[in-house]
């Protein structure tokens, strides 16, 4: 049953309950009172016609100029009285009282009134008890009320129309109201039908500030917060595949020329050893490019499964051993490495924070022509490390600024492809920042260089930074601000 | 005349091993790095074919395949995107074929020549020496006289001599000419071998390559 339903009834139960008991208990006492004015009037009629009876007998017997009327005078006088009177009185003589020294057990309690129902009449019945001629009576008088029962009856099924007229009418007026309250309650209901189907941009209006109103805004919260996990989780479903497919097409290229070089030397029959040479070259080379792939996507895995055990680095020591291995390869490429280092401690894996900076200074060198510097800085920014590696090569696009940490990215493929690179480095690094807890920042400009920031939060030196040093057991870290 | 080739591949390695595939075939090829560059060069026109990557910089393989359409040239997508739809996407852009990466190098061969069949720019004429072969009328002549072949014995021939100097494999041959569906053995294979060295008295030139299979040496001109 729904709600309007329900309170339809409900209201038009209890409305015609009200109307009908009310309307039944006033009925009841004017019913009461006019019994009791009725009642009044028969007694008071009764008492006069008592009285009158008396006078005319007591008139009778002085023009007879007897003592004591005989019986049948008696008789003739009561039947001319009868007659007179409206009201249907009735005269018995009390045999029992005849000789009775006391008076009629009756007597005592002088006048007696009773109402008697019937089927179809009604009336009031008055005896009043009188001495007349030294004997004793009682005169019955009956007055007919069947008109004022049948009036009581008739209003009550009046009222009871009326009463009924009522509640309908309250009902339904109640109804309307309710259709009337309940449609933003409706509008909520196809609503949620509606997000339900999936259609998880769809809003209520907020009208008003009832419970309502309330419940609106409380639903659009909830569908927003539904609408947001949901693009999450298919942003991660999307970037996954994207994943696995440029995963797959990294892994298929180099597998390309493995499988069909060695084919190629498989059932070519007749070859020189230059091209055999070649071949094997070929073959090597993107074995070895596999091999490149392979390692740096499980250090992406496993970077993103395991918590990290830091402990305290010098970011300038390292920094320096980092240049050290980069440059035999820089002088081949004819480029140099300036630095300015600042002495401060991160916490870190030593390995991996290594790894990460050789891999931006590969990224500067592979950007950079022969002849140009790559800079490397290391400094504190508030409770940051900040390191920074500029070099002065081809940059990158603004538009593809975004897209560069994202796994397989790759500005320009084949460029990559004959530097070595896998298209991972960059996705890299930045997992490696973040499972320490910093950041990596790059901004460029298409042929004026790139400038990659990687900050760190910087090891304060107390307590604990004392202790790390002992683990080391290296110097001790610096106060703040000293260095080079 | 030796059919030309376009190879459109941005991986060096993956080019050159193509070319060296189709320098198997005898077919003549070129090495394009670059999506644009190609459709300039598709529709200078003088390519009989157009091996077409699909992840390319600049335009992407499909792309190219959009731009070059109304030259007619066929076109066969060789490429590591392996998910159906790209494949559906391809043959219904008009592709002749969709070969997806790695491939055999007579896999590739064998799609190639299917294509160029369809587009009668293969060559129905062989020769080996003194041997005639004529794939259309279903010839073969040594010298002056016909040689008389069973069906399968042609077709055996004309798959050494269009792949001299190629060692191939018993599994190889059997399913070239006898089709994948046939669940022949291998001596099926070495009856057929003996008989065509027989016929046509190419003992010592139709050698076989022990544990492996078969080898039609090249003729010295």
């Amino acid at each position: 049953m729904r709600l309007w339903q329900k309170i339809f009834l409900l209201t038009l139960v209890l409305t015609t309950l009200a109307v009908y008991g009310i309307s039944l208990m006033l009925l009841t006492r004017s019913q009461k009172n006019s019994l009791l004015l009725a009642r009044e009037k028969a007694q008071a009629l009764c008492s006069a016609a008592a009285a009158e009876l008396g006078r005319l007998i007591q008139e009778e017997r002085e023009s007879s100029g007897h003592l004591l009327m005989t019986k049948a005078e008696r008789e003739r006088v009561f039947t001319e009285f009868c007659r007179t009177q409206e009201e249907g009185i009735a005269i018995r003589l009390s045999e029992e009282a005849l000789f009775c020294e006391t008076l009629p057990s009756w007597e005592n309690q002088g006048r007696h009134t009773a109402l008697i129902l019937g089927e179809e009449a009604a009336r009031i019945e008055v005896r009043e008890p009188a001495f007349w001629e030294g004997r004793f009576y009682y005169m019955t008088l009956e007055m007919d009320v069947t008109e004022l029962t049948a009036g009581f009856r008739e209003e009550l099924r009046f009222c009871q129309w009326v009463g009924g007229a009522v509640s309908l009418t309250i009902a339904f007026v109640l109804l309307l109201s309710i259709l009337w309250l309940t449609l933003p309650l409706k509008r909520l209901e196809a609503a949620t039908k509606r997000i339900a189907a999936g259609d998880y941009q769809y809003r209520v209006s907020v009208k008003g500030h009832d419970e309502i109103g309330e419940l609106s805004r409380h639903m659009n919260a909830m569908s927003e917060e539904i609408q947001r996990n949901i693009n999450q989780v298919e942003e991660t479903v999307k970037n996954r595949e994207t994943f696995i497919a440029n995963m797959s097409h990294e892994l298929k290229t180099p597998l390309t020329s493995i499988l069909g070089f060695a084919d190629i030397l498989t059932i070519k029959g007749d070859m020189t050893q230059q091209e055999r040479r070649e071949y094997a070259a070929v073959i090597a080379a993107e074995a070895r490019r596999l091999k490149l792939l392979s390692s740096r996507l499980m250090e992406l895995v496993s970077l993103q499964e395991t918590e990290l055990v830091l402990h305290p680095v010098n970011l300038k020591e390292l920094t320096e051993k980092a240049v050290e291995v980069f440059t035999p390869v820089c002088v081949e490429r004819q480029c140099a490495v300036r630095s300015r280092l600042l002495s401060i401690w991160v916490q870190a894996d030593e390995a991996l924070l290594m790894s990460l900076l050789l891999n931006l200074l590969d990224n500067a060198l592979k950007a950079s022509e022969p002849g140009q510097q790559i800079d490397i800085i290391i400094k504190k920014a508030q409770t940051e490390a900040v390191i920074q590696v500029q070099d002065q090569g081809i940059g990158i696009p603004r538009d593809q600024l975004e897209h560069v940490t994202e796994a397989f990215y790759m500005v320009d493929k084949a460029r990559s492809r004959k530097s070595g690179g896998s298209g991972i480095g960059l996705s890299l690094c930045k997992a490696i920042a973040q499972a320490h807890h910093g950041t990596l920042e790059i901004e460029s400009r298409q042929s004026g260089g790139t400038r990659v920031t990687l900050r760190l939060p910087a090891q304060i030196p107390a307590e604990e930074s004392r202790q790390g040093c002992f683990d080391n057991g290296k110097e001790g870290p610096p106060g703040v601000g000293a260095g080079v | 005349m030796a059919c030309k080739i376009l190879i459109v591949e941005d991986d060096s390695n993956i080019a050159k091993y193509i070319l060296a595939c189709l320098a198997v075939g005898n077919y003549e090829g070129e090495i394009c790095e670059d999506g644009s560059r190609a459709v300039e060069k598709i529709l200078g026109g003088g390519y009989d074919l157009v091996l077409l990557d699909v992840m390319l910089p600049g335009l992407d393989g499909f792309e190219v395949m959009e731009r070059v359409r109304e030259c007619q040239v066929p076109v066969i997508y060789l490429t590591a995107v392996q998910d159906v739809a790209s494949k559906v996407r391809g043959l219904q852009s008009g592709a002749e074929d969709y070969i997806v990466k790695p491939f055999e190098v007579l896999e590739l061969l064998a799609r190639i020549d299917l294509v160029m069949k369809r587009h009668h720019k293969s060559e129905t004429r062989f020769t080996y020496g003194d041997i005639l072969l004529d794939t259309e009328r279903h010839l073969v002549q040594k010298g002056e006289d016909r040689v008389s072949l069973s069906p399968k014995e042609f077709d055996v021939l004309a798959y050494f001599i269009r792949h001299q100097d190629i060692v191939i494999s018993r599994e190889m041959l059997l399913s070239a000419v006898w089709g994948y569906g046939f669940e022949g053995e291998t001596r099926t294979v070495d009856t057929h071998v003996q008989q065509v060295r027989k016929k046509l008295g190419l003992q010592g030139r139709l050698v076989t390559v022990p544990t492996y299979g078969y080898r039609l040496l090249e003729r010295e001109e």
